[in-house]
């Protein structure tokens, strides 16, 4: 149990990804949530923002109080894991029901794949364009951040930058909140080093949490609201149940 | 100690125990929730008396009789929407949802509004954009571009409060730049308004006018105790940006209703040209509250007078009941109030705003009466077309 690596080892360990690596890496991970459509590629790359996030939340809190932020990130990871699943499965019980449309897990890779070319390549175009123009605009000294180094007021910067591009690229509840805790964790970068009290620190999580429930009520309320009009007694089928029984 | 906890933590646990009972019985829980907003209204009034100071998150903090009156008025409002609600029930969930975000908004009032004021702010937006889908769960877009706005303003109160109260003098002339477009979001002003009509063409009254009369009184006052801190009081430009930008936001709102042919739209419009008019109401606060104070609670009652109708046209669709009549009248009459057509409740509270504003601007007075023109004019016109098809414009 005593071997058992500290936060402090940890960091050690990862020495080498601290400071500019780990603000590239929080980069990509954003411009994958802006670029991508599937809510489960959205949300690993949400994870690993976080945990290259907590790499630049060392620079500018006390290691045993950034870690805190991993693990709300972690947690929010896995809340919205779980609406999209019952989003996803609400809307596959519903497609199967009243559309009879193939859901099999065939059909759900296909789903995945890169239907609309075009778009994704214009999302692409985009992402780059902001990268590059924030990235510019955060190495200009008339815009550099207060109390902040060099590669997390380059994150700070494209992190808000990419949280308002998907924002303005995605409708769904589920992916628009994706990007509002990205903003929150642009936000965050930078609010962190201006106040580092214990209450700050807490108040923040909670926001945090409190959006993802957020988020995931209404996400869940728009998979409802998706819901076709309830059928006539004469067209009322089976309960699941039914179906579930006849299907087996 | 007792008082306070039970004003935070009360709503919090009455939310959990109507949570289940809402599912089943919407109306039971309008009813409960109805019950506990009027009984914490009651045992604030009274217990409030003789209070010197409320504990919060272990800090005493000056208790001000003040915001003890606006929270015993803000727990009286909301028992009485959640006493319409159960008379037209929206159904979903929006008694415990709103009685949650009444924790949030209490602390909101009682506390300086940085930092915690702050952080109550943004999840009474969040619980509040909840109760937008109560009933309708398709108002869950119009509820996420109300979230977003409410986390866009978190970030700007937060750094324009933290600004101003550690005096830091190289980002003082920031704090303006930073509040007014938080104000902006959280209140639906332009060029943020991206919310407001959408939120009132989908979601049921009871959430329409809790967001708009108790959460924005809520805000309303957080921002007016922002603007009491030095560094933003001595700042004259903001003063006179926030004027301009609830001008504009009347204006804009006037022209849209003159545009509109889709009635809840128009209302939506009239909303958003009233939101205009509590903010320069907002910004000439440095006599008293009442100009503010005053438009929303107008406010209030013009959006009460809309709901028999509408609640009961979404209740019922096909009703024709004897009601009907009086029904149709409330709602004419609830649209003009909420226009400023005089001889209505809603006048009261315009012509007070642009009698300060025309001390303050005389352009200012004729922007906030030209709004109110148009307003009469959209409302007029959809009238003189025919009154039946007003009656069904209106009511969507």
């Amino acid at each position: 149990m005593s071997d058992f690596p500290t936060i402090f080892d940890w960091l050690q360990r990862l020495d080498h990804l601290r400071g500019l690596p780990a603000a590239y890496a929080v980069i990509v991970a954003a411009a994958v949530i802006a670029v991508m459509w599937d809510w489960r590629v959205t949300l690993l790359a949400l994870a690993i923002h976080y945990l290259a996030g907590t790499l630049l939340f060392v620079e500018v809190l006390e290691p045993r109080l950034a870690i805190v932020k991993l693990l709300v990130g972690l947690f929010v990871c896995l809340m919205l894991y779980l609406t999209g699943r019952q989003v996803d499965d609400y809307r596959r019980f519903v497609a199967r029901r009243y559309t009879q449309e193939r859901t099999s897990g065939l059909h759900r890779l296909r789903e995945m794949r890169l239907r609309e070319p075009v778009a994704v390549l214009v999302r692409i175009a985009l992402a780059l364009a902001v990268i590059l123009f924030l990235a510019t605009l955060a190495r200009h000294p008339a815009y550099r951040l207060p109390a902040i180094p060099a590669p997390v007021n380059l994150a700070v910067f494209i992190l808000l930058g990419l949280a308002l591009l998907s924002l303005s690229l995605k409708p769904s509840p589920l992916q628009a909140g994706v990007a509002l805790l990205l903003l929150m964790s642009g936000f965050e970068l930078f609010y962190s080093a201006l106040d580092q009290s214990v209450l700050t620190l807490l108040l923040l999580a909670a926001a945090n949490l409190l959006i993802t429930v957020g988020v995931a009520f209404l996400a869940q309320a728009q998979a409802l609201s998706a819901r076709p009009p309830t059928p006539t007694f004469e067209e009322a089928e089976p309960s699941p149940f039914t179906m579930q029984e006849s299907s087996s | 100690m007792v008082l306070s906890s039970l004003l935070i933590l009360g709503p919090l646990v009455a939310a959990v125990l109507l949570w289940p009972v809402a599912h089943r019985w919407p109306r039971v829980a309008d009813a409960g929730g109805s019950f506990i907003a009027l009984s914490l209204g009651l045992i604030l009034s009274v217990g409030a008396t003789g209070e010197e100071s409320v504990a919060l998150f272990g800090s005493a903090i000056p208790w001000e009789e003040g915001a003890a009156t606006i929270l015993v008025a803000l727990l009286a409002a909301t028992g009485l929407l959640f006493l319409f609600s159960a008379i037209w029930s929206p159904g979903g969930l929006f008694a415990p949802t709103a009685m949650a975000a009444l924790s949030p908004l209490a602390v909101a009032l009682l506390m300086p509004p940085f930092p915690i004021g702050a952080f109550a702010l943004l999840a009474a937006t969040v619980l509040a954009a909840l109760t937008l889908t109560s009933g309708q769960p398709e108002a869950a877009l119009p509820a996420l571009r109300y979230l977003t706005a409410g986390v866009f303003a978190f970030p700007l109160i937060l750094l324009a409060g933290w600004i101003a109260t550690s005096g830091q003098p190289l980002f003082t002339a920031s704090i303006w730049r930073l509040l007014l477009p938080g104000a902006a979001l959280l209140l639906g002003a332009v060029p943020f308004q991206f919310w407001v009509r959408p939120a009132v063409a989908s979601a049921s009254l009871p959430a329409i006018v809790f967001i708009f009369v108790q959460v924005q009184l809520v805000v309303a006052l957080s921002l007016t105790r922002l603007i009491e801190l030095p560094l933003v009081e001595q700042n004259e430009l903001f003063i006179t940006a926030l004027s301009w930008l609830g001008a504009a936001t009347a204006l804009v709102g006037g022209l849209l209703a003159v545009t509109e042919r889709d009635g809840p739209a128009l209302i939506g419009s009239l909303l958003l040209a009233d939101i205009g008019v509590s903010i320069v109401g907002l910004s000439l606060v440095e006599a008293d509250l009442s100009p503010l104070l005053t438009v929303l609670l107008v406010r209030f009652i013009s959006l009460l007078l809309l709901a028999p109708d509408l609640m009961q046209r979404r209740a019922q669709p096909s009703s024709v009941a004897g009601w009907r009549q009086w029904r149709v009248m409330l709602l004419l009459y609830g649209a003009f109030s909420l226009a400023g057509f005089p001889l209505t409740p809603g006048f009261a509270g315009r012509w007070l705003v642009v009698q300060l504003a025309a001390g303050a601007s005389f352009w200012l007075s004729l922007a906030l009466l030209l709004a109110t023109l148009a307003g009469i004019v959209a409302l007029l016109r959809l009238l003189a077309s025919h009154p039946r098809l007003a009656h069904e414009h209106l009511s969507g």
